[in-house]
């Protein structure tokens, strides 16, 4: 009678300190999950803000190598499109 | 019965009690005492019990019954809603070079009541903005609570705001639409407003297709208020708006564009429109109009800038409609290529009405017809037709129809039912009066003929994919073809194309110089001038339409339209690496000339004999620079030694105008020596 009391009594208390641990598991997970989300929050930022900036600057090369500022450019070194008779064709022959 | 001191649990130290009978005693009341106890101990079980109860029934009401509505508030209270606008779509050339493009922009706005310090804060935008304080501070005599200061602002103004920190202003992200290449194509692409929302051109008629889609999130939010995406659900919706691809080349509706820009302001012209069409395909490579429009700043356009000309606007086409008329009469049988027509010397009564030619003709073939551009002959001919027959070839062609493009605002033209026809019209319609046409309707008829009688459709996106109209054929390949060798007699020959003649290619075309409706009746002094032709005229592989309103003081299309053609069309074969090969003689013959023409002062004082290469004889290449003599060798079959310094040759061996021998071949005994400045010295 006294063992069978005894045991119960473990018992209880190893459930106890069960539950406890898991709670204490369930609040610490919960924690890390919000400041992971935290985390990836300021990532997010970070790369909407790089993906602006890289579409800027897509545009800025555009702009860059449009055909107008390149003929500009052409002008200015002395370039000009070929015009008939000014194309030599080149034969590579393998060896 | 007990006594004083008794009771019936005698308790003593250290022993259990144990029960005692109870003596009987004599006394002298017989009263009897109740145990309490159990009474008290049942009373607060009862009151524990019910305290029990309640709190069950506490928890009941609040967790059933209470319970969603509760779960919701603490809902408000933990989660948010965010809204998130997709981004527009891109626009592309063929080639996947970037054309329009939208970027996320920052925007300032003020709440008024939130604002500590006013002044502060307009000193702070004044200085972040560029813009005057006292601009500002009339935007905030409003009452809203929501006032914008500035709408589309640069990435350092909106760095300068966030980091004054100024309570009460705040910034919001806006897309911003830019296209990279400004005025490339301007009235075709259009402009998209603030909002992100099409207004103009492609931008419009797509504008459902490019648009991004709004969608609304729930979120998990701090107690900050700020927003917790936990996971990536709901967030699988793609809000991105699509992307368009356009048949334009870049590089061509440049070229496009320059040689339109000539035209126009050498011929002080009102307008001009270039459009380069792939006729296999019916792939639309440039669609150039002058002047030009860059949607960047459309607010500082008038909407007659913005127009698209190419689409919208409608012109009678004088004689470019000839070839049409005269394939319909080869086509029916009416003619032959060699029939001899009356021109009336210039001068041709019909119902009452006169039509006249350019310069007086008597006897003309029909090829002539075409190549002289005789109104009377073609008037004949398209008599001759009868108007039903005419009106069904034309309505085949595509007049009096749109062309399927997706296009907002596209003009159908003016074509009359033949049943409302009179005589005259028939006549006139015969060399493109009586009839309102739009360059793209002209387009589409001239990739007829280029196609051999096959009517293709015209392409302006390729994705996403359109549904092709069918492919009609409208006449026969032999009759196409009399009339392309007709229209190649027009540039190559004694035509009136002259100039947009390539050597080295076969260019078919056809010029016109068509009246314009006067306001006040009949027919002005304006014209419309255009040239319409394809190359090579074997097998046309481009199509290139040039059209120049109201030129001056020139007017005719084969003096302001066929160069610009001419232009067009050569610079898109070199661009394409297609430049038509001359064979060597005359190849050298040209480049010597245009040499000549562009030699500086001081290469002009040299020695500037032009040698042409004779069979079998050592060419005379002293004077010309090294790089010239080594061709003009390498072009015999002999690779000279180079002797000395400098960029032309002063003396060579063996000496010029000698037979060739074999042992002078050798590349020890061909000897050019060079000078800085190709004498002797």
């Amino acid at each position: 009678m006294v063992n069978l009391t005894k045991g119960w009594t473990l018992l209880l208390s190893a459930a106890c300190m069960a539950t406890l641990l898991l709670g204490l598991a369930v609040v610490w997970v919960s924690i890390e999950r919000t400041n992971l989300v935290y985390g990836l929050r300021k990532m997010e930022h970070k790369m909407t803000e790089l993906e602006s900036h890289t579409s800027k600057l897509l545009v800025e090369r555009d702009n860059l190598v449009s055909p107008y500022r390149l003929r500009q450019l052409a002008a200015e070194y002395g370039l000009a499109p070929a015009a008939t008779g000014q194309i030599r064709r080149l034969e590579v022959r393998g060896e | 019965m007990r006594t004083k001191g008794e009771s019936k649990l005698q308790l003593r130290k250290g022993s259990t009690p144990k029960r005692t009978k109870a003596v009987k005693t004599k006394t002298s009341s017989p009263q009897r005492n109740y145990d309490w106890s159990w009474f008290r101990l049942a009373g607060v079980s009862i009151v524990l019990g019910l305290l029990w109860l309640a709190l069950w029934g506490r928890a009941y009401h609040v967790q059933v019954m209470r319970g969603p509505k509760l779960a919701g508030m603490a809902s408000k209270q933990h989660q948010s809603s965010e809204f998130v606008n997709g981004e527009r779509g891109q626009i592309f050339d063929s080639k996947g070079r970037l054309l329009a493009k939208s970027v996320e922009i920052q925007s300032v706005y003020i709440r008024p009541h939130e604002l500590e310090d006013q002044v502060k804060a307009l000193q702070v935008l004044s200085e972040a903005l560029g813009s005057p304080v006292k601009d500002l501070k009339e935007k905030l005599g409003t009452r809203s609570g929501h006032v914008w200061m500035a709408r589309q602002i640069g990435d350092q103004a909106a760095a300068k705001v966030k980091d004054a920190k100024i309570k009460g202003v705040y910034l919001t992200t806006e897309y911003m639409r830019l296209y990279p290449n400004k005025h490339l194509a301007g009235q075709l692409i259009g402009f998209s407003g603030l909002d992100d929302h099409g207004l103009e051109g492609l931008e419009a008629a797509f504008n459902e297709h490019l648009a991004g889609k709004s969608a609304q999130y729930i979120v998990q939010r701090d107690a900050s208020g700020s927003k917790l995406f936990l996971d990536s659900e709901g967030r699988e919706v793609d809000v991105r708006g699509k992307d368009i691809r356009l048949t334009l080349d870049t590089n061509i509706q440049f070229v496009a564009e320059e040689a339109l820009s000539k035209t126009v302001s050498t011929y002080n012209a009102r307008w001009g429109a270039c459009l380069v069409v792939e006729v296999d395909t019916g792939n639309i490579l440039a669609w150039a109009e002058n002047p030009p429009f860059n949607p960047n700043n459309y607010k500082k356009y008038s909407p007659s800038r913005w127009r698209n000309h190419i689409a919208i606007d409608t012109f009678e086409p004088g004689s470019s409609m000839k070839p049409f008329v005269v394939a319909a009469g080869m086509q029916e049988a009416v003619c032959t290529a060699d029939s001899m027509y009356y021109c009336e010397n210039g001068k041709f009564t019909v119902a009452k009405k006169v039509v006249r030619d350019v310069h007086p003709y008597d006897q003309l073939s029909v090829r002539k017809i075409v190549r002289y551009s005789s109104n009377i002959g073609a008037a004949k001919i398209a008599l001759q037709l009868g108007r039903t027959r005419l009106y069904s070839y034309l309505n085949r062609l595509g007049f009096g129809d749109r062309t399927g493009l997706p296009l907002t605002g596209e003009s159908r033209g003016v074509l009359r039912p033949p049943g409302s026809w009179e005589e005259i019209e028939t006549a006139t319609i015969g060399f493109g009066q009586a009839v309102s046409v739009t360059v793209l309707q002209m387009a589409k008829a001239y990739l007829c003929l280029a196609n051999f009688g096959v009517s293709k459709p015209l392409r302006l996106v390729l994705d996403p994919i359109n549904e092709n109209q069918a492919e009609l054929r409208i006449y026969s390949p032999q009759v196409v073809k009399e009339v392309l060798t007709m229209l190649s007699e027009v540039v190559e020959l004694d035509g009136t194309g002259k100039r947009a003649k390539i050597d080295g290619l076969r260019v078919a075309g056809k010029t016109s110089t068509a009246q314009k409706a006067s306001p006040t009746g009949g027919y002005g002094d304006k014209v419309v001038a255009s040239f319409i032709g394809f190359f090579p005229m074997e097998k046309p592989e481009y199509l290139i339409a040039v059209i120049v309103d109201e030129p001056e003081p020139e007017h005719y299309g084969g003096v302001v339209a066929a160069p610009a053609f001419r232009e067009v069309a050569l610079k898109t074969l070199s661009y394409l690496g297609r430049l038509p090969e001359l064979p060597l003689q005359a190849a050298e013959e040209k480049q010597n000339r245009e040499a000549a023409a562009q030699r500086t002062e001081v290469e002009s004082k040299r020695d500037t004999r032009v040698r042409l290469v004779e069979k079998g004889k050592v060419p005379d290449v002293v004077g010309l620079s090294v790089r010239r003599a080594v061709e003009v060798f390498a072009g015999q079959g002999v690779v000279p030694t180079l002797k000395g310094e400098g960029m032309f040759v002063a003396k060579q061996a063996p000496m010029p105008g000698k037979p060739w021998a074999e042992q002078d071949k050798d590349s020890q005994k061909c000897i050019l020596w060079l000078s800085p400045n190709g004498k002797q010295s």
